[in-house]
C-alpha cells in the first residue's frame, strides 16, 4: 500500500475537522478525496505529505510512519498544493532548478529535468519569464512541473484546476492522464466531478470530516444513483400533487430550492417524466454529483 | 520549547535566499556603502571637528568600529523582518519549502543563517571603507568579523521571534521603535554610556548592541583583556536561547 490511514483524525482546537477516517490508496492508483468546501479534504492532503501533525489515528506513506519519517516520505512524494506558492523572486525555471535543489539533486540533471518538464506542462517558451508575468493556468503547470522535479512516486494534488479556464483545466486533467499512465500513483481532490469520474480509479466522498462513501466512480454512481437522473421544475403549484405521485411510482428524488432531482433506476411503478406538468425538464447521465446530492441531501458545489 | 531539529539541509534555504540576493547585490552594495559613509561624514567629521579626542582618539576612529555593527544590525533587522515576513506570508515560500524533504526547523535556522550572512556583508564593506581610511592601527581588528557573526545570529533571531508574532508589516514599526532604535541610539556608538544616568546604562547593559561596541573598540586600540569574556558568554547565551525561541514560535505559527 502506497497510503494506509486508520482512525485518522485532525482537531484545530476543539473542533474535529477529520473525524477518524480509514482508506488506503495501493500502487499506481488515482485516487480522488471529493466534498464540499469544509469537508476535510484539505487537511487530510496536508497530512499525507507531513505539513499538518495529526491529532490521533495511524497514518503510513510508503508504509512509513508520517510522523518518523517525513524526510525519506517527503523525498519521494510531489506536491501540488491548493494556493499558488511559487517563488516570485525566480524565474520559471530557476522556481524548478531551486526546487531540486531542496531535494538535493545535482545541478546538471535538475537543468536536463528541469528543461523536459518545462516542456512537458509546455511552458518552455516561458523558462526566463519571472512569475508574476503568468497567467493562472500556467502558473498551475508550473506547480505541477515542480511537484514532478523529485520523480515522485506518489503525486499529491489539491485542487489542481480550481480557478482555470476550460481549456487550461483539461490541459492539466491531459498531463495527469499521461502521468498516471506511467504508473504515478496520485492522489487529488477536486471540485469538477466530471473530471474525477473519468481520471480517477476510486473516489472517497467526505461530509463534515467523514468519508461517507468509496468506490469507483462509475460503479457508485450506477450502484446508488442509477444510470440516469431527471432535472424537472414543475409548476409551482403542482408540488403536493408531483411528491405524491413519485412516490407512488417509487422513484427517489430530492427537492432543491424549485427543482426536483429524480432517480428512476431503482422507479417500481409505471410513470414518465413528461406526464408532469412542467417548466423546465433537462433528462440526463447521473454523476457524483446526484450521488452527494442522494447521501446528504446537499449540494456539492454551492 | 524543543531544541530545533534542524539538519545540514538548512544550507539550501540560505542558497536560495543567496540565489535571489545575487540578482541585485551590486544595488546593496551601493546602499550599504552609502549609509556607513554618512554615518562616518555627518558625525565623524562634521560633529567630530568640534571633538578634539574621545578617550584619546580622534572622533572619526572612536566611532567606526560602533558604525560596523550598528550599521550591520540594521541590515540583520531588515531582512529578518521585512524579507522573512514576505517570504513566510506573502510568497508562501517557507510552505513551498516544507513540502520537500526540508523541515521548519531547516527553514527557520537556514533564515537566520541567512540574516547572519547579510550581516557580514554589510560589515565587510564598512570595514573595508574603515580600514581604506587607515583608522584601524591594530591587527585584533579582525577579530570584529567573528563578533559580526555572533552579532548577526543573535539578532537574526531575535527579529524572527518578532516576525513570528507579526500579522503585517506595521508590526516591523513597533520592533523599530521598541528595539532597533534603542539598541542603536544607547549602544554607545557616538559617545561613552557613562554620560547616560545609571538607570539608562542599566538598560543599555542588557542590550546586545552595547556589549559589541565596547568588545569592538577595545580591539580596533588593539587590548584584548579578560573582561570581555563576561559580556561574550552573554551574548552567545542570548543568541542560543533567541534561536531555540524563534523556532518554536515559527513552528507554532506555521505548523497547524
Amino acid at each position: 500500500m502506497i497510503i494506509c490511514a486508520t482512525n485518522l483524525t485532525k482537531k484545530f482546537g476543539s473542533v474535529e475537522v477529520v473525524k477518524g477516517i480509514n482508506f488506503h490508496v495501493a500502487s499506481g492508483e488515482c485516487f480522488g478525496i471529493l466534498g464540499p468546501n469544509g469537508a476535510g479534504k484539505t487537511t487530510t492532503m496536508r497530512m499525507i505529505y507531513c505539513a499538518s501533525p495529526l491529532t490521533s489515528g495511524t497514518l503510513t506513506v510508503f508504509d512509513l510512519d508520517v510522523q518518523r519519517h517525513f524526510r525519506t516520505i517527503k523525498a519521494r512524494l510531489g506536491v501540488v498544493p491548493q494556493d499558488n506558492n511559487l517563488d516570485d523572486d525566480l524565474t520559471v525555471i530557476e522556481n524548478l532548478l531551486m526546487y531540486a535543489e531542496y531535494f538535493g539533486i545535482a545541478k546538471s540533471e535538475a537543468l536536463h529535468r528541469a528543461e523536459s518538464l518545462l516542456e512537458f506542462v509546455q511552458l518552455q517558451e516561458k523558462s526566463r519569464d519571472r512569475i508574476s508575468t503568468l497567467s493562472g493556468g500556467m502558473k498551475r503547470r508550473l506547480i505541477l512541473a515542480r511537484g514532478l522535479i523529485n520523480r515522485p512516486h506518489l503525486l499529491i494534488l489539491d485542487e489542481p484546476t480550481t480557478g482555470l479556464d476550460p481549456e487550461a483545466r483539461h490541459l492539466v486533467w491531459q498531463k495527469l492522464r499521461s502521468l498516471k499512465e506511467n504508473g504515478t500513483t496520485v492522489v487529488l481532490t477536486t471540485h469538477y466531478m466530471e473530471d474525477a469520474e473519468q481520471v480517477c480509479d476510486r473516489v472517497a466522498i467526505m461530509d463534515l470530516g467523514t468519508i461517507i462513501v468509496e468506490g469507483n466512480p462509475v460503479e457508485l454512481v450506477r450502484g446508488i444513483v442509477g444510470t440516469e437522473c431527471y432535472e424537472l421544475e414543475p409548476f409551482p403549484a403542482t408540488d403536493g400533487f408531483l411528491d405524491h405521485r413519485l412516490r407512488d411510482a417509487g422513484v427517489p428524488f430530492h427537492k432543491l430550492g424549485a427543482t426536483y432531482y429524480l432517480f428512476p433506476g431503482s422507479a417500481t411503478g409505471e410513470w414518465t417524466a413528461e406526464e408532469i406538468p412542467h417548466r423546465r425538464l433537462l433528462h440526463r447521465r447521473a454523476t457524483l454529483e446526484d450521488l452527494f446530492l442522494k447521501l446528504t441531501g446537499k449540494e456539492l458545489n454551492q | 520549547m524543543a531544541w530545533p531539529a534542524a539538519s545540514f539541509l538548512a544550507i539550501r534555504v540560505w542558497k536560495r535566499n543567496f540565489t535571489v540576493f545575487r540578482k541585485h547585490w551590486i544595488g546593496a552594495i551601493l546602499v550599504y556603502f552609502a549609509d556607513p559613509i554618512f554615518y562616518l561624514i555627518i558625525f565623524g567629521i562634521g560633529l567630530g571637528g568640534y571633538i578634539s579626542s574621545m578617550e584619546g582618539e580622534s572622533y572619526l576612529e572612536f566611532i567606526a568600529p560602533g558604525i560596523i555593527f550598528g550599521t550591520a544590525m540594521i541590515t540583520v533587522c531588515m531582512e529578518c523582518t521585512y524579507g522573512s515576513f514576505t517570504r513566510m506570508e506573502i510568497q508562501k515560500t517557507f510552505e513551498a519549502m516544507i513540502a520537500t524533504p526540508l523541515s521548519i526547523d531547516d527553514v527557520i535556522i537556514g533564515e537566520i543563517l541567512w540574516g547572519a550572512s547579510r550581516g557580514l556583508f554589510t560589515a565587510t564593506i564598512i570595514f573595508s571603507v574603515i580600514l581604506f581610511l587607515g583608522l584601524f592601527h591594530s591587527p585584533w581588528v579582525i577579530l570584529i568579523f567573528p563578533l559580526v557573526v555572533l552579532e548577526g545570529i543573535l539578532l537574526a533571531s531575535i527579529s524572527l521571534v518578532v516576525t513570528s508574532f507579526a500579522s503585517n508589516y506595521e508590526y516591523v514599526n513597533y520592533y523599530y521603535a521598541l528595539f532597533i532604535a534603542p539598541a542603536f541610539y544607547l549602544s554607545g556608538i557616538f559617545f561613552p554610556l557613562e554620560r547616560f544616568p545609571a538607570w539608562l546604562q542599566g538598560i543599555a547593559y542588557v542590550l546586545p548592541m552595547t556589549p559589541l561596541v565596547r568588545i569592538s573598540r577595545a580591539l580596533s586600540k588593539g587590548v584584548i583583556a579578560q573582561w570581555m569574556l563576561g559580556p561574550l558568554t552573554w551574548l552567545i547565551l542570548f543568541a542560543i536561547a533567541c534561536t531555540v525561541l524563534a523556532v518554536n514560535l515559527m513552528k507554532r505559527r506555521l505548523i497547524k
